[in-house]
């Protein structure tokens, strides 16, 4: 039994590590923005497919892929924000319906471009470890390293560099950081690009272990959402405390109880804390 | 005005003469009804393009020719996305706004029960392959299932593996939780307990799932002998074998539906894949199949993915040869036919046969040839013909 809780509680991480990935770059977009991105699992598959080209077209090394991959969806990401939401900034619920249409458009362009089939994303096999007992695909860690590179490299940003100091200060008041000489036009797109590079960090770790699609973002997007909501709208500590709780909440759940109510319980977490604490564990009242 | 006159007659004149010479072949439209996205697609694109090659068949050699008419055929193709929210769409949109009177697929059981109600009452004859034991009743007449499901091809393949691993007394079902899945878990549990076998758990997952390391870990628990997966689609299959193998399972996998192999072997690796065993509905070695596997090739330039291809290329083709026989388009007249005359008719699949009234209390059950088959060293060997 010990073994399989241990089994289970590093499951639970590594799907964890995964929705911290994908809920930071939407918590960071959110404090910008003041909404929620809704085109955040397209952008996810926007990401992965820009991997999976560079990876099968081009013969590229996988990491080198994924930071290019990154890189291209950094500078889409300021260009779709500068173009298609920072010509309707203060309206936010155009901003979400834009999002969503924006979310349709690129999951069926997809499809146009490379059809619906899931395709297989091509990887070194790494092996497994086992550790009494306890197996460890190496596939599935290089996600939580790379999550946990990933975010370390973000907090860095955000709180020891001046960019991130101007990220938060516009974050916090928009009016108040414009007075102060910080170009809002420049800082929330690439907040934005930011939020999308970890959007595509996200969708390329995972592509191999869970193949690509057009539609491989869909349920993602869905769990992010309850990750930013537990975790606290705009908090990026709580996109991670939140990730790693739904993470391990979903994999006892499916191991403990059945793989059904795997998607279950990441709803029951959104009412319970919807209905007893809004603001979530790390967001402000 | 005189000039005016003699322009208009003429003109009246040279349209008579050439719309008058010129036959013109009608046109039949078919609807389809499949899933064209998602993962399901592997199978719902397998519909279309058996369609897409049977009607281009018939079209390439003038028509279908019936009652000293020509048809040209016509497929409206809808995507049901394996709901029944888009089988509803897609039957009202075929039926009411784009007038069909036959419809080929689909293969998602919901997509169908979603609309059948409604064919039935407006006597639409359907060409459908979903699985679940509510498609075919005496109530539903214009329903037809053309290839065999679960409930006769199953118990034919539990047989066969509990034969060929008589120690195997541990066997888990894994399948999406939906009509088909659950379809698929009740006649894998009635066939193993035809051998004393209880399932020692029925396991379900929401379709869309993509890490299945919670399931693989809860079924690993249990160390069963067999893991036989219903009616899920070969990429989560596939996920789930690479992870049970990594975790060091033992275990048989077996699987009630057609696999698409090559992609088993490209999502598990080989080693992985190795022993994989699944119910096959053509011999790939077959030479109709061979012909066919050929031009599907060359037209789409893919190996064939399952055995939905060849199986609605089949449906199709007796589907148009029932037209020609009866020499009608009335609904009722092309079923009776397709089920009677069936027999007369050989396609790439062998020979069918309808039956079914013991299990469903009507006959609109096909019958056709069934393969015990495994994946050996990335390829797919035919074991044993089971049918």
């Amino acid at each position: 039994m010990t073994t399989i809780v241990i089994q289970t509680l590093i499951n639970g991480l590594i799907l964890g590590s995964f929705y911290v990935l994908l809920a930071a770059g939407l918590s960071l977009i959110f404090s910008i923005m003041g909404v929620v991105n809704f085109a955040h699992g397209a952008l996810l598959m926007l990401g992965a497919f820009c991997s999976y080209v560079f990876i099968t077209k081009l013969g590229l090394n996988f990491f080198l892929c994924l930071l290019i991959s990154v890189g291209v969806m950094v500078i889409l990401g300021f260009i779709i924000q500068k173009i298609i939401f920072n010509p309707l900034k203060g309206n936010e619920l155009n901003m979400m319906v834009i999002s969503l249409g924006l979310a349709i458009v690129l999951e069926n362009s997809a499809v146009i471009i490379w059809g619906p089939d899931d395709r297989v994303f091509p990887f070194f096999e790494l092996g497994v470890l086992k550790i009494s007992n306890v197996f460890l695909p190496i596939d599935r860690l290089l996600i939580l390293l790379s999550a946990i590179v990933l975010i370390v490299g973000l907090y860095i940003l955000i709180q020891k560099t001046k960019i991130g100091l101007a990220i938060r200060a516009v974050a916090q008041d928009l009016d108040a950081a414009t007075l102060q000489g910080i170009n809002s036009n420049t800082i929330s797109p690439f907040s934005f690009g930011i939020g999308c590079g970890l959007a595509a960090a996200a969708g390329t770790l995972v592509s191999p272990l869970f193949l690509v699609s057009p539609y491989m973002g869909t349920l993602p997007m869905v769990k992010a959402f309850v990750v930013i909501v537990l975790g606290g709208l705009g908090s990026i500590i709580g996109a991670v405390i939140g990730g790693i709780i739904l993470g391990l909440m979903e994999s006892l759940v499916a191991t403990f109880f059945g793989a059904v109510f795997q998607n279950a319980i990441s709803f029951l977490i959104l009412i319970i804390v919807l209905v007893l604490k809004p603001e979530g564990l790390f967001g402000e009242k | 005005m005189r000039f005016y006159k003699v322009a208009i007659i003429a003109i009246a004149l040279t349209l008579v003469i050439f719309t008058g010479t010129n036959v013109k072949a009608e046109t039949l439209k078919i609807g389809v009804i499949s899933v064209l996205s998602g993962p399901g697609a592997v199978w719902g694109l397998g519909i279309l393009r058996g369609a897409e090659m049977a009607t281009d068949e018939v079209n390439d050699r003038g028509g279908l020719k019936v009652n000293g008419k020509t048809y040209k055929i016509e497929l409206i193709a809808y995507d049901d996305k394996y709901t029944g929210k888009g089988g509803k769409s897609a039957g009202e949109k075929l039926v009411y706004r784009d007038k069909v009177k036959f419809i080929i697929g689909p293969i998602s059981s919901a997509s169908l029960l979603a609309f059948q109600e409604m064919t039935e009452k407006e006597k639409i004859l359907v060409l459908s392959d979903s699985y679940t034991e509510k498609a075919l009743s005496p109530q539903k007449p214009f329903t037809l299932r053309m290839f065999m499901t679960a409930v006769e091809a199953t118990p034919l393949l539990v047989d066969w593996v509990l034969k060929e691993y008589p120690n195997a007394k541990k066997a888990v079902t894994i399948a999406p939780n939906d009509a088909s899945g659950h379809a698929g878990v009740k006649v894998q549990e009635s066939a193993y307990k035809k051998h004393g076998i209880e399932l020692t758990s029925k396991e379900f997952y929401e379709r869309g799932t993509k890490d299945f390391s919670p399931l693989v870990t809860r079924v690993q628990m249990l160390n069963p002998d067999v893991i036989a997966f219903a009616n899920a689609p070969t990429s989560d299959c596939a996920l789930m074998v690479k992870l049970f193998r990594q975790m060091g399972s033992q275990a048989v996998f077996t699987d009630n539906t057609s696999t698409d192999f090559r992609k088993m072997v490209e999502i598990t690796g080989k080693k992985a894949a190795e022993g994989y065993i699944w119910g096959a509905f053509f011999d790939p070695a077959d030479p109709k199949m061979k012909s066919y596997s050929e031009s599907f090739k060359k037209r789409y330039n893919i190996e064939i993915p399952s055995y939905v291809d060849p199986a609605f290329y089949q449906a199709a083709k007796a589907f148009y040869y029932a037209i020609e026989k009866a020499q009608s388009l009335d609904p009722a007249t092309v079923r009776d036919t397709i089920k009677y005359r069936i027999p007369e008719f050989e396609s790439v699949m062998g020979k069918m046969l309808f039956g079914g009234k013991e299990t469903y209390g009507i006959d609109n059950q096909a019958y056709s040839a069934y393969y015990a088959s495994v994946i050996k060293d990335g390829k797919q060997v035919i074991l044993k013909k089971l049918r």
